[in-house]
Protein backbone atom coordinates (compact mmCIF):
# COMPACT_ATOMS: atom_id res chain seq x y z
CA UNK A 1 0.00 0.00 0.00
CA UNK A 2 1.57 3.39 -1.39
CA UNK A 3 0.83 6.06 1.64
CA UNK A 4 3.41 8.25 0.61
CA UNK A 5 1.77 11.25 -1.47
CA UNK A 6 4.33 11.83 -3.74
CA UNK A 7 4.62 7.83 -4.67
CA UNK A 8 0.49 8.19 -5.57
CA UNK A 9 1.09 10.81 -7.75
CA UNK A 10 3.77 8.70 -9.13
CA UNK A 11 1.89 5.65 -9.65
CA UNK A 12 -1.50 7.71 -10.83
CA UNK A 13 1.20 8.50 -13.68
CA UNK A 14 2.34 5.20 -14.17
CA UNK A 15 -1.46 3.56 -14.69
CA UNK A 16 -2.30 6.81 -17.08
CA UNK A 17 -1.57 4.04 -19.78
CA UNK A 18 -4.24 2.19 -18.87
CA UNK A 19 -6.47 4.97 -17.96
CA UNK A 20 -8.91 4.77 -21.35
CA UNK A 21 -9.30 1.04 -22.10
CA UNK A 22 -6.93 0.77 -25.41
CA UNK A 23 -4.58 -1.24 -23.55
CA UNK A 24 -7.17 -4.10 -23.28
CA UNK A 25 -8.77 -3.28 -27.02
CA UNK A 26 -5.15 -4.11 -28.39
CA UNK A 27 -4.84 -7.18 -26.25
CA UNK A 28 -7.86 -8.34 -27.37
CA UNK A 29 -6.93 -7.52 -30.73
CA UNK A 30 -3.76 -9.61 -30.49
CA UNK A 31 -5.66 -12.46 -28.97
CA UNK A 32 -8.33 -12.67 -32.00
CA UNK A 33 -5.26 -13.06 -34.26
CA UNK A 34 -4.17 -15.76 -32.21
CA UNK A 35 -7.81 -17.11 -32.15
CA UNK A 36 -7.61 -17.28 -35.79
CA UNK A 37 -4.10 -18.34 -36.48
CA UNK A 38 -4.83 -21.55 -34.11
CA UNK A 39 -8.37 -22.14 -36.30
CA UNK A 40 -6.14 -21.47 -39.42
CA UNK A 41 -3.61 -24.26 -38.58
CA UNK A 42 -5.96 -26.44 -37.76
CA UNK A 43 -8.10 -25.69 -41.22
CA UNK A 44 -4.63 -25.82 -43.09
CA UNK A 45 -3.58 -29.09 -40.95
CA UNK A 46 -3.19 -31.46 -44.26
CA UNK A 47 -2.04 -28.68 -46.69
CA UNK A 48 1.70 -27.76 -47.62
CA UNK A 49 0.72 -24.58 -46.04
CA UNK A 50 1.06 -26.19 -42.57
CA UNK A 51 5.06 -26.61 -43.15
CA UNK A 52 4.74 -22.57 -42.96
CA UNK A 53 2.47 -22.26 -40.41
CA UNK A 54 5.26 -20.74 -38.09
CA UNK A 55 6.22 -17.94 -40.01
CA UNK A 56 2.33 -16.58 -40.24
CA UNK A 57 2.58 -17.43 -36.04
CA UNK A 58 5.82 -14.79 -36.49
CA UNK A 59 4.10 -12.15 -38.70
CA UNK A 60 1.09 -12.21 -36.28
CA UNK A 61 3.31 -11.94 -33.12
CA UNK A 62 6.11 -9.38 -34.93
CA UNK A 63 3.69 -7.59 -37.35
CA UNK A 64 0.14 -7.53 -35.89
CA UNK A 65 1.94 -6.22 -32.51
CA UNK A 66 3.41 -3.29 -34.11
CA UNK A 67 0.04 -2.78 -36.00
CA UNK A 68 -2.11 -2.69 -32.73
CA UNK A 69 0.60 -0.57 -31.05
CA UNK A 70 -0.13 2.02 -34.17
CA UNK A 71 -3.37 2.34 -33.50
CA UNK A 72 -3.58 2.19 -29.77
CA UNK A 73 -1.32 5.27 -30.46
CA UNK A 74 -3.22 6.77 -32.94
CA UNK A 75 -6.56 6.53 -30.09
CA UNK A 76 -4.68 8.12 -27.43
CA UNK A 77 -3.39 10.75 -29.89
CA UNK A 78 -6.96 11.76 -31.07
CA UNK A 79 -9.07 10.69 -28.30
CA UNK A 80 -6.85 10.62 -25.01
CA UNK A 81 -4.50 13.40 -25.15
CA UNK A 82 -6.44 15.83 -25.92
CA UNK A 83 -8.82 15.32 -23.70
CA UNK A 84 -6.50 14.31 -20.17
CA UNK A 85 -3.27 15.50 -21.49
CA UNK A 86 0.02 14.16 -23.29
CA UNK A 87 2.25 12.12 -21.63
CA UNK A 88 5.30 10.54 -23.22
CA UNK A 89 6.68 7.73 -21.26
CA UNK A 90 10.35 6.80 -20.45
CA UNK A 91 11.87 3.78 -22.23
CA UNK A 92 14.77 2.39 -21.08
CA UNK A 93 18.21 3.13 -22.28
CA UNK A 94 21.61 1.83 -22.33
CA UNK A 95 22.28 -1.48 -20.07
CA UNK A 96 18.39 -0.98 -18.54
CA UNK A 97 17.26 -1.71 -22.23
CA UNK A 98 19.81 -4.60 -23.12
CA UNK A 99 18.53 -6.27 -19.76
CA UNK A 100 14.72 -5.93 -20.72
CA UNK A 101 15.38 -7.48 -24.02
CA UNK A 102 17.46 -10.13 -22.73
CA UNK A 103 14.99 -10.71 -20.22
CA UNK A 104 11.74 -10.75 -22.60
CA UNK A 105 13.77 -13.13 -25.26
CA UNK A 106 14.60 -15.57 -22.62
CA UNK A 107 11.10 -15.58 -21.19
CA UNK A 108 9.30 -15.72 -24.96
CA UNK A 109 11.71 -18.76 -25.63
CA UNK A 110 10.70 -20.14 -22.80
CA UNK A 111 7.47 -19.83 -23.17
CA UNK A 112 7.70 -21.39 -26.71
CA UNK A 113 9.54 -24.77 -25.88
CA UNK A 114 7.05 -25.38 -22.83
CA UNK A 115 3.93 -25.07 -25.49
CA UNK A 116 6.23 -27.40 -27.94
CA UNK A 117 6.95 -29.58 -25.16
CA UNK A 118 3.07 -29.75 -24.44
CA UNK A 119 1.40 -30.03 -27.60
CA UNK A 120 4.56 -33.14 -28.17
CA UNK A 121 3.75 -34.97 -24.84
CA UNK A 122 -0.03 -33.96 -24.85
CA UNK A 123 -1.74 -37.11 -23.40
CA UNK A 124 -5.34 -38.19 -23.63
CA UNK A 125 -7.48 -37.25 -21.14
CA UNK A 126 -6.43 -33.37 -20.55
CA UNK A 127 -5.72 -30.22 -22.93
CA UNK A 128 -2.17 -29.30 -20.95
CA UNK A 129 -1.38 -26.64 -23.39
CA UNK A 130 -4.30 -24.39 -23.14
CA UNK A 131 -4.37 -24.91 -19.17
CA UNK A 132 -0.45 -23.87 -18.78
CA UNK A 133 -1.55 -20.68 -21.52
CA UNK A 134 -4.41 -19.74 -19.33
CA UNK A 135 -1.81 -19.92 -16.35
CA UNK A 136 1.10 -17.65 -18.06
CA UNK A 137 -1.44 -15.14 -19.16
CA UNK A 138 -2.87 -14.98 -15.82
CA UNK A 139 0.40 -14.32 -14.32
CA UNK A 140 1.80 -11.83 -16.56
CA UNK A 141 -1.93 -9.69 -15.93
CA UNK A 142 -1.02 -10.42 -11.72
CA UNK A 143 2.07 -8.35 -12.55
CA UNK A 144 0.20 -5.75 -13.94
CA UNK A 145 -2.45 -5.42 -11.24
CA UNK A 146 0.41 -5.85 -8.73
CA UNK A 147 2.26 -2.90 -10.68
CA UNK A 148 -0.36 -0.50 -11.40
CA UNK A 149 -2.42 -1.46 -8.67
CA UNK A 150 -5.31 -2.19 -10.77
CA UNK A 151 -7.88 -3.65 -9.75
CA UNK A 152 -9.54 -5.11 -13.07
CA UNK A 153 -6.30 -6.93 -14.42
CA UNK A 154 -6.72 -9.60 -11.60
CA UNK A 155 -10.57 -10.27 -13.10
CA UNK A 156 -8.53 -10.92 -16.59
CA UNK A 157 -6.26 -13.26 -14.80
CA UNK A 158 -9.12 -15.05 -12.88
CA UNK A 159 -11.04 -15.21 -16.18
CA UNK A 160 -7.49 -16.24 -18.19
CA UNK A 161 -7.46 -19.33 -15.40
CA UNK A 162 -11.08 -20.47 -15.37
CA UNK A 163 -10.56 -20.44 -19.45
CA UNK A 164 -7.63 -22.68 -19.28
CA UNK A 165 -9.03 -24.92 -16.58
CA UNK A 166 -12.13 -25.10 -18.13
CA UNK A 167 -10.69 -26.01 -22.00
CA UNK A 168 -8.35 -28.20 -20.33
CA UNK A 169 -11.06 -30.49 -19.18
CA UNK A 170 -12.94 -30.08 -22.25
CA UNK A 171 -9.78 -30.95 -23.75
CA UNK A 172 -10.90 -30.02 -27.84
CA UNK A 173 -8.84 -32.13 -30.18
CA UNK A 174 -6.24 -30.46 -32.74
CA UNK A 175 -6.15 -27.25 -30.14
CA UNK A 176 -9.36 -26.34 -30.68
CA UNK A 177 -9.03 -25.35 -27.33
CA UNK A 178 -6.46 -22.70 -28.04
CA UNK A 179 -8.64 -21.44 -30.41
CA UNK A 180 -11.33 -20.72 -28.18
CA UNK A 181 -9.26 -19.47 -25.60
CA UNK A 182 -7.67 -16.65 -27.51
CA UNK A 183 -10.93 -16.13 -29.09
CA UNK A 184 -13.44 -16.18 -25.90
CA UNK A 185 -9.97 -13.98 -23.81
CA UNK A 186 -9.74 -11.78 -27.01
CA UNK A 187 -13.60 -11.03 -26.98
CA UNK A 188 -13.72 -10.16 -23.68
CA UNK A 189 -11.03 -7.89 -23.61
CA UNK A 190 -12.25 -6.18 -26.45
CA UNK A 191 -15.85 -6.17 -24.52
CA UNK A 192 -14.00 -4.80 -21.88
CA UNK A 193 -12.13 -2.27 -23.79
CA UNK A 194 -14.88 -0.59 -25.22
CA UNK A 195 -16.63 -0.29 -21.98
CA UNK A 196 -13.61 1.46 -20.10
CA UNK A 197 -13.70 3.90 -23.36
CA UNK A 198 -17.21 4.42 -22.89
CA UNK A 199 -17.11 5.52 -19.67
CA UNK A 200 -13.52 7.44 -20.10
CA UNK A 201 -15.09 9.57 -22.88
CA UNK A 202 -18.50 10.36 -20.81
CA UNK A 203 -16.52 11.81 -17.93
CA UNK A 204 -13.89 13.47 -19.94
CA UNK A 205 -15.48 15.74 -22.92
CA UNK A 206 -13.27 16.65 -25.50
CA UNK A 207 -11.82 20.03 -24.64
CA UNK A 208 -12.75 23.55 -26.50
CA UNK A 209 -10.52 24.07 -29.13
CA UNK A 210 -8.62 27.93 -28.08
CA UNK A 211 -8.63 27.20 -24.09
CA UNK A 212 -6.66 23.68 -24.70
CA UNK A 213 -3.89 25.20 -22.02
CA UNK A 214 -1.88 28.17 -20.70
CA UNK B 1 17.22 16.58 17.84
CA UNK B 2 18.85 20.15 17.35
CA UNK B 3 20.72 18.01 14.11
CA UNK B 4 17.71 16.61 13.40
CA UNK B 5 15.90 19.83 12.96
CA UNK B 6 19.13 21.51 11.36
CA UNK B 7 19.29 18.77 8.41
CA UNK B 8 14.80 19.69 7.72
CA UNK B 9 15.75 22.97 7.51
CA UNK B 10 18.44 22.30 4.72
CA UNK B 11 15.96 20.66 2.35
CA UNK B 12 15.70 22.33 -0.82
CA UNK B 13 12.86 24.56 -0.16
CA UNK B 14 12.21 25.53 -4.22
CA UNK B 15 10.56 21.40 -3.99
CA UNK B 16 9.40 21.66 -0.22
CA UNK B 17 5.76 23.21 -1.52
CA UNK B 18 3.66 20.45 -1.81
CA UNK B 19 2.27 21.47 -5.56
CA UNK B 20 5.97 21.62 -6.97
CA UNK B 21 6.93 18.12 -5.42
CA UNK B 22 4.49 16.70 -7.08
CA UNK B 23 4.76 18.62 -10.50
CA UNK B 24 8.65 16.95 -10.10
CA UNK B 25 7.56 13.57 -9.22
CA UNK B 26 5.51 13.25 -12.03
CA UNK B 27 7.78 14.74 -14.65
CA UNK B 28 10.24 12.12 -12.40
CA UNK B 29 8.39 9.08 -14.16
CA UNK B 30 7.84 10.23 -17.69
CA UNK B 31 9.44 11.46 -19.99
CA UNK B 32 7.28 14.47 -20.75
CA UNK B 33 3.89 15.57 -19.86
CA UNK B 34 2.03 18.25 -20.73
CA UNK B 35 0.11 21.19 -19.14
CA UNK B 36 -3.49 19.86 -19.46
CA UNK B 37 -1.89 16.39 -17.16
CA UNK B 38 -0.25 18.25 -14.70
CA UNK B 39 -2.98 20.53 -14.00
CA UNK B 40 -5.91 17.72 -13.92
CA UNK B 41 -2.93 15.38 -11.55
CA UNK B 42 -2.47 18.91 -9.27
CA UNK B 43 -5.60 20.04 -8.86
CA UNK B 44 -3.95 23.57 -9.51
CA UNK B 45 -5.93 26.79 -11.40
CA UNK B 46 -3.95 27.26 -14.89
CA UNK B 47 -2.46 30.36 -13.05
CA UNK B 48 -0.92 28.83 -9.87
CA UNK B 49 0.51 25.79 -11.76
CA UNK B 50 1.97 28.25 -14.74
CA UNK B 51 3.73 29.86 -11.61
CA UNK B 52 4.96 26.68 -10.41
CA UNK B 53 6.33 25.74 -13.39
CA UNK B 54 7.90 28.91 -14.09
CA UNK B 55 9.35 28.99 -10.88
CA UNK B 56 11.10 25.31 -11.50
CA UNK B 57 12.11 26.48 -15.11
CA UNK B 58 13.94 29.87 -13.36
CA UNK B 59 15.72 26.78 -11.27
CA UNK B 60 17.00 24.93 -13.68
CA UNK B 61 14.47 22.17 -12.80
CA UNK B 62 12.64 21.59 -15.65
CA UNK B 63 12.44 22.26 -19.44
CA UNK B 64 8.87 23.94 -21.00
CA UNK B 65 8.56 23.72 -24.57
CA UNK B 66 5.65 25.39 -26.46
CA UNK B 67 4.39 23.47 -29.43
CA UNK B 68 1.17 22.93 -31.47
CA UNK B 69 -0.46 19.16 -31.77
CA UNK B 70 -3.08 19.26 -34.20
CA UNK B 71 -4.94 22.34 -33.68
CA UNK B 72 -4.41 22.44 -29.46
CA UNK B 73 -1.48 24.08 -28.40
CA UNK B 74 0.55 21.69 -26.16
CA UNK B 75 2.93 23.26 -23.08
CA UNK B 76 5.24 19.90 -22.91
CA UNK B 77 7.27 19.94 -19.15
CA UNK B 78 10.58 17.47 -18.89
CA UNK B 79 12.88 17.05 -16.07
CA UNK B 80 16.16 18.21 -16.72
CA UNK B 81 19.14 16.46 -14.98
CA UNK B 82 19.66 19.07 -12.35
CA UNK B 83 16.34 18.70 -11.40
CA UNK B 84 16.03 15.29 -11.42
CA UNK B 85 19.15 15.40 -8.95
CA UNK B 86 17.65 17.52 -6.72
CA UNK B 87 14.43 15.75 -6.54
CA UNK B 88 16.45 12.44 -5.52
CA UNK B 89 18.51 14.24 -2.96
CA UNK B 90 15.10 16.00 -1.45
CA UNK B 91 13.44 12.46 -1.21
CA UNK B 92 16.87 11.31 0.37
CA UNK B 93 17.10 14.08 3.08
CA UNK B 94 13.04 13.69 3.52
CA UNK B 95 13.76 10.18 4.36
CA UNK B 96 16.83 10.86 6.02
CA UNK B 97 14.96 13.08 8.57
CA UNK B 98 11.83 10.37 8.62
CA UNK B 99 14.16 8.16 9.93
CA UNK B 100 16.08 10.17 12.67
CA UNK B 101 12.87 11.27 14.18
CA UNK B 102 11.64 7.35 14.22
Amino acid sequence: MVTDPLQQAQQRTLRYWYVDGTFELSIGGMCLLLAAYFYAEILLADSWLSNIMFVFFLLIMIGGGFLINRLVMMLKEHVTFPRTGYVSFAHPTGARQWKRMLLLSAFSAFLAALIVFLILNSQAGFDWTTTVTGLIFSAVLVFLAWRFRLLRFLAYAVLSVGLGVVLGFANWPHNFGLVLYYGALGLSMLLAGAVILGNYLRQNPAPAEASHDE
Amino acid sequence: MMSDLRSLTEVDRLLHEPSRAVIVAILATVESADFVFLQRETNLTKGNLSAHLTKLQEAGYIQIEKTFRGKYPLTLCRLTDTGRQAFQAYRQKLRQFVEQTK
